[in-house]
């Protein structure tokens, strides 16, 4: 089921326009590591993710467990990271915010709110992503 | 061959598992320097369990862009080749980012 979800949340990133979907299976920390376009020279930009399969829109988790191999996870230095969730008999996609992108730096979220998962809802959280990662550029200036 | 080094967390190396750096360390700290990119062709695959895992190079390349060097994020710990002295100073500043420490493959420490 978690498998499923993984390549789930791979196909919905593979289709927002310039980004690199890369699979992730060297630790539990990610399952997948999102590489947004960015300028010669420039730092990388990765949103990390982590996908979770359930049966149904009930059996969404309430809190996000960091994975147990990531103690540091909610460190100051953490990058943007969503949770994406999938009922497995349907396919209906959420997505989360766990360590949301601020102008104050990284939020962590271990319990936020689900909101409903689609190409539409998700273009404008990867443009958030780049943006903040703009806004870290003009301040190292 | 080579002589390695290791960045790690834990007193020994060889224990990297028991307090890993995690791959979402690793990969905030390569998006905060400039220096750091990490490849998504270029990587080796081992088979861990039933796992296919890829492991993926990381580039160092100085501001003056002769020295460089590759680290590998694998098994809780980043290994890096002796290059030279500039090179050990960037591994050393990244380990301090990390919390971590380095040491080389018969476990002295560089600071």
């Amino acid at each position: 089921m978690h498998q499923r979800a993984v390549w789930l949340a791979a196909l919905f990133f593979n289709r927002q326009n310039g980004v690199r979907v890369t699979e992730w299976k060297q630790d539990d920390s990610l399952d997948l590591v999102v590489t947004l376009p960015k300028e010669e020279h420039a730092p990388s930009r990765f949103l990390g993710v982590v996908a979770v399969g359930v049966l149904s829109i009930e059996e969404l988790p309430a809190k996000y467990n960091a994975p147990k191999l990531a103690a540091d996870f909610y460190s100051v230095d953490a990058m943007p990271t969503l949770q994406l969730a999938f009922t497995m008999p349907n396919d209906q996609g959420f997505y989360r915010w766990v360590q949301e992108p601020t102008p104050d730096g990284i939020q962590a979220h271990p319990d936020g709110e689900w909101e409903a998962l689609s190409d539409a809802t998700l273009a404008p959280v990867v443009a958030r992503v780049s943006a903040w990662y703009d806004a870290q550029t003009e301040q190292r200036k | 061959m080579g002589y390695d080094f290791h960045i790690t967390r834990a007193d020994d190396w060889t224990k990297s598992r028991e307090q890993p750096i995690t791959g979402a360390d690793w990969l905030a700290l390569i998006a905060s320097d400039p220096e750091l990119e990490m490849s998504t062709t270029d990587f080796y695959k081992r088979k861990v369990d039933d796992t296919i895992e890829r492991i993926y190079a990381t580039y160092w390349t100085a501001p003056n862009g002769e020295q460089t060097a590759v680290f590998w994020l694998a098994d809780g710990r980043i290994t890096v080749k002796y290059r030279d002295r500039i090179a050990m100073k960037k591994i050393v500043k990244i380990a301090r980012k990390l919390s971590a420490r380095v040491q080389g493959d018969d476990g002295e420490e560089y600071a």
